[in-house]
């Protein structure tokens, strides 16, 4: 069982197909990318795995156990961090596991309080907490660090990819930030014009750090962007390639 | 105690709650000091001393707290139920879109009715009992509460709902934790001018047709050209309406600490 298995989803709104034929299979501990121009549809797919929007077609067999984290905290304010972490826990030993949630993203101390006091790196770890307090099998990540500050950012990859270590669910990270994705997911999709364009498998070494055979992988996905040169759709020639590397490399910067 | 703190100047804290009263005891006291003088006539305008003596005199023989209490008891009965049900049937109908077809577009023509125009005809349907006077009162604290309570959760952000519910919290946790809840600011404005409106329309129930209440009293002090039962039944709806005022932001001061919780950090 997989906790995300669809096939053939389609998706329109009023008239235009944002979705045309989306195939895709997650298993636990796999941790999953989608990268996309801005309306390409990488977040009416995530919805739809959400279960907050429904497919105009095709087949989907999603696990029951889903946790989401948005670019926005999204806490009730008028709750304190503790009771939102609990949302929706039914079980005897909530009050433990939010403790021990916030504790795993470090906002121990911020238990009692009110959302609008959070900075926006702890908003975005209580809301974390949220996700993981319910042992997910499938966590979904519509840009969670799109409104973060460069430092905050990068201290919050750290902890999701140590929190992943931990827990093993199936992530699937909706993100248009190239590095981000080769930094965290194993495998990276491209969606554009409503298909899965094209499909990236990140090998790493033990250390973490790319393997030979992933080390050209930003400039493949700039390509399958489209977003790297004027002639950056070409396929063929080494020129070509050096320059995205040399560009890549300019960018880069992890 | 240090010789210093004893040269400071009060601390507003002793000063704040005071100051908005400075100006309306000025007022009784200008009052009363033309009233002593013998400025004013006591048939037009007698002196804050004759309506206490009035409240005196009304007390003893129990007329005043018959009619403070019969009153009050309508005020609460009526507000309680019309606030209840503008709750309930205005969270209904901000949470569906059915709801909204089958009450919100009747109480959008309603809210249009002035009330003194159904005194009349509550009245024909009711009786001179208890019922038509608590009707009112209900139906006054309704319409706007359920006015306010409805555009408050329409306004409730929806991304906080879709949260709630892929964490799967029911349809009734979620009009109770998220709408109600983030309904709260525009429910308790509209509670404060509901309660405001029912008492108002209970004077003009109870002066219309009534053998007791603070709008009898008022009824019959006013045949008899009793000026200063009149002022006293003034100050008593002046009282009451503090009253509520003082209630509404007790509620406020509690229920809404999330709000003011950045600001006091
Ligand atoms: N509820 C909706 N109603 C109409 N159009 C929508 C709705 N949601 C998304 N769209 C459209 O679908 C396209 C894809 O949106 P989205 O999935 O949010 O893109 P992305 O997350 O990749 O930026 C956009 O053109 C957007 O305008
Ligand atoms: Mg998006």
């Amino acid at each position: 069982m997989y906790p995300v298995d669809i096939k053939g989803i389609q998706r329109s709104y009023s008239g235009s197909e944002v979705l045309k034929h989306i195939d895709l299979k997650i298993a636990r501990g796999e941790f999953v990318a989608l990268l996309g121009r801005s309306g390409s549809g990488k977040s009416t797919l995530l919805r739809i795995l959400a279960g907050l929007d429904r497919p105009d077609g095709g087949t989907t067999s999603i696990s029951a156990n889903v946790a989401i984290v948005f670019q926005d905290a999204r806490l009730l304010p008028w709750e304190n961090v503790a009771r939102n972490v609990a949302m929706g826990l039914t079980e005897q030993d909530a009050k433990e596991r939010v403790r021990n949630a916030l504790a795993e993203v470090g906002l121990s101390h911020r238990i009692d309080a009110w959302p609008v006091t959070l900075s926006g790196g702890e908003a975005q770890r209580a809301a974390l907490a949220r996700a993981l307090v319910r042992e997910p099998d499938l966590l979904l990540l519509d840009e969670p660090f799109g409104a973060l500050d460069a430092l905050t950012r990068i201290a919050m990859h750290d902890l999701v990819l140590e929190l992943f270590e931990r827990h093993r669910p199936a992530v699937f990270m909706v993100t248009h930030d190239v590095d981000e994705a080769i930094k965290l997911a194993d495998r990276i999709l491209v969606l554009d014009n409503g298909h899965i364009h094209a499909e990236f498998t990140v090998e790493r070494s033990r250390d973490g750090s790319l393997a030979a055979a992933s080390t050209s992988i930003r400039a493949d996905l700039l390509r399958a962007l489209g977003v790297a040169h004027s002639s950056g759709r070409s396929r063929t020639g080494h020129e070509t390639e050096s320059h995205h590397l040399r560009l890549a490399a300019q960018n880069g910067a992890i | 105690m240090s010789k210093a703190a004893v040269a400071k100047p009060l601390p507003s804290i002793v000063i704040a709650p005071v100051l908005p009263w400075l100006s309306t005891f000025a007022v009784i006291a200008v009052w009363q000091i033309a009233s002593s003088l013998g400025l004013l006539q006591e048939q037009i305008l007698p002196g804050p001393d004759a309506v206490l003596r009035a409240a005196w005199t009304s007390a003893q023989d129990g007329t005043l707290t018959d009619a403070v209490v019969a009153s009050v008891l309508r005020a609460l009965v009526g507000s309680l139920a019309g606030g209840v049900l503008a709750i309930v049937i205005g969270v209904a109908s901000g949470f569906s879109r059915l709801g909204e077809f089958i009450v919100d577009k009747p109480i959008q023509m309603a809210r249009a009715i002035p009330f003194t125009a159904l005194v009349p005809l509550f009245i024909l349907w009711f009786g001179i009992g208890e019922e038509p006077k608590i009707l009112l009162v209900s139906w006054a604290v309704f319409v706007p509460l359920y006015l306010s309570t409805f555009s408050g959760i329409r306004n409730v952000d929806r991304r906080l709902v879709e949260v709630a519910r892929v964490y799967k919290l029911s349809s009734i946790e979620i009009s109770w934790r998220v709408l109600l809840h983030g309904a709260l600011p525009s429910v308790l404005g509209g509670l404060r001018y509901a309660l405001g409106l029912g008492l108002a329309v209970l004077i003009v129930a109870e002066s219309v047709n009534a053998k007791n209440g603070i709008g009898a009293l008022l009824s019959s002090a006013r045949q008899y050209a009793q000026t200063d039962v009149v002022l006293l039944c003034i100050s008593l709806y002046a009282l009451l309406g503090l009253l509520t005022d003082m209630l509404v932001r007790v509620l406020e001061l509690r229920l809404l600490r999330w709000r003011s919780a950045y600001v006091a950090q």
